[in-house]
């Protein structure tokens, strides 16, 4: 009896299945094209300009992969699993993003004053300032969202984004970003100001 | 009958879930394991340095299938430094007079050497979506961004950051050519 109840139904089934189908194939197919968001025209306004002299001589570049999960925020993330020791939540949202960013070092000129600069004969004597890190840059378009589960607000993704620019910026150092800044810009120094016409230039780091 | 429906339903679901969540970190793993740098030698010098600030709105209008409008305004910061790549420098074209104490140097053209806009200096200070509509995704908020980016980076060339540069360089050959000695300095760019 139970049977011939559950046989009646199949035709029911298949029919709402083939009309689910067949609403989905049309609307894929009238569906126009997304051409995606394009933002509104506005004016870049110039807020600040300073002077620096900045010489940049190395220059670190990397690709780190970040990943982050939070309680599902639909459900006030409250709900805990209760099969699992953990209070951990039974629904998470996740992100992963890739950022590929470069961190930029060398000497900060502008700091060089008179008593760094010394002529002996022609020899030039050059007393350089610590070489130091001018910048890590990650701009959005070195951010690639790879994976989006959940909804995520514009600040929690900062967050995220801002963790991926302090590991670029900590891989750099720990990767001997100074001491190749300071070894290379010695070089380069070195040869620019015997351009100059100096027979010798011995240059220092402080 | 339901329940005859219901069961078979998750269970599908659950795996596809679990199948996509095993291949999504495996991968990931071997990703984040795996550490993508490299370290280059650069020989620029910056001169100078421009805040930008710009204001990026869109409105995502609904469309004949859709009901609501979607609606979203940020305002970012960049920062450009501009100066002069010394790897384009010609030594061959400085002229040294050592009795008169003369130089003519000759310097590429300024160029923007960095564009920095931090993920902090985007802030967010508008939003409206439409209960009918999805909130603005992560991935739909950075490519708005992106063409921010684009549309300053478009405008380099109007904002006088050349020029600046430029001017900048030149003081400061002269001053650091000054303090070498030299007394008739010429700077000139190519």
């Amino acid at each position: 009896m139970k049977q011939n109840n559950i046989i009646r139904y199949i035709p029911v089934l298949a029919v709402t299945v083939l009309v689910l189908v067949a609403a989905a194939l049309l609307w894929l197919k009238l569906k126009p094209k997304d051409e995606g968001l394009k933002i509104d025209e506005t004016a870049n306004v110039v807020t600040e300009i300073r002077k620096i002299a900045q010489f940049t001589s190395a220059c670190y570049y990397e690709d780190v992969i970040l990943k982050d999960k939070k309680a599902n925020e639909s459900l006030g993330g409250k709900v805990v699993n209760s099969f699992s020791k953990k209070d951990k939540p039974i629904l998470e949202d996740e992100i992963v993003i890739v950022a590929s960013g470069n961190v930029r070092a060398g000497f900060d000129l502008s700091k060089l004053s008179e008593k760094d600069i010394v002529i002996r004969d022609s020899v030039l004597e050059v007393t350089l300032p610590k070489a130091e890190i001018f910048e890590v840059i990650v701009n959005p378009s070195g951010f690639d969202v790879y994976v989006e589960d959940g909804t995520w607000s514009h600040e929690q993704v900062t967050k995220v984004e801002n963790k991926a620019m302090n590991k670029i910026r900590k891989d750099a150092i720990s990767d001997g970003l100074l001491e190749k800044a300071t070894e290379l810009g010695v070089t380069k120094l070195t040869e620019l100001f015997k351009t100059f016409g100096y027979k010798e230039v011995v240059i220092h780091t402080k | 009958m339901k329940k005859l429906f219901w069961i078979p339903a998750a269970l599908l679901l659950l795996c596809i879930s679990c199948k996509q969540d095993v291949l999504t970190n495996l991968s990931l793993r071997e990703k984040m394991n795996a550490k993508i740098s490299e370290l280059t030698e650069m020989n620029e010098l910056g001169t100078v340095e421009y805040k930008v600030t710009k204001v990026i709105k869109a409105s995502d209008d609904a469309k004949w299938y859709q009901f609501g409008d979607r609606k979203i305004l940020f305002q970012c910061t960049a920062i450009l430094k501009a100066g002069v790549d010394l790897n384009k420098f010609d030594p061959s074209k400085i002229k040294v007079n050592e009795e008169e104490k003369s130089i003519m140097l000759t310097l590429p053209k300024a160029e923007l050497l960095s564009f920095n806009l931090p993920p902090e200096s985007a802030k967010m200070v508008y939003e409206k979506v439409a209960i009918t509509r999805f909130d603005f995704s992560a991935r739909e908020r950075n490519l708005l961004l992106q063409q921010g980016e684009k549309e300053i980076l478009d405008n380099v060339p109007t904002l006088g950051i050349l020029q600046d540069a430029e001017k900048n360089a030149a003081a400061f050959f002269k001053s650091l050519l000054s303090q070498m000695g030299f007394e008739s300095i010429t700077i000139k760019f190519a």
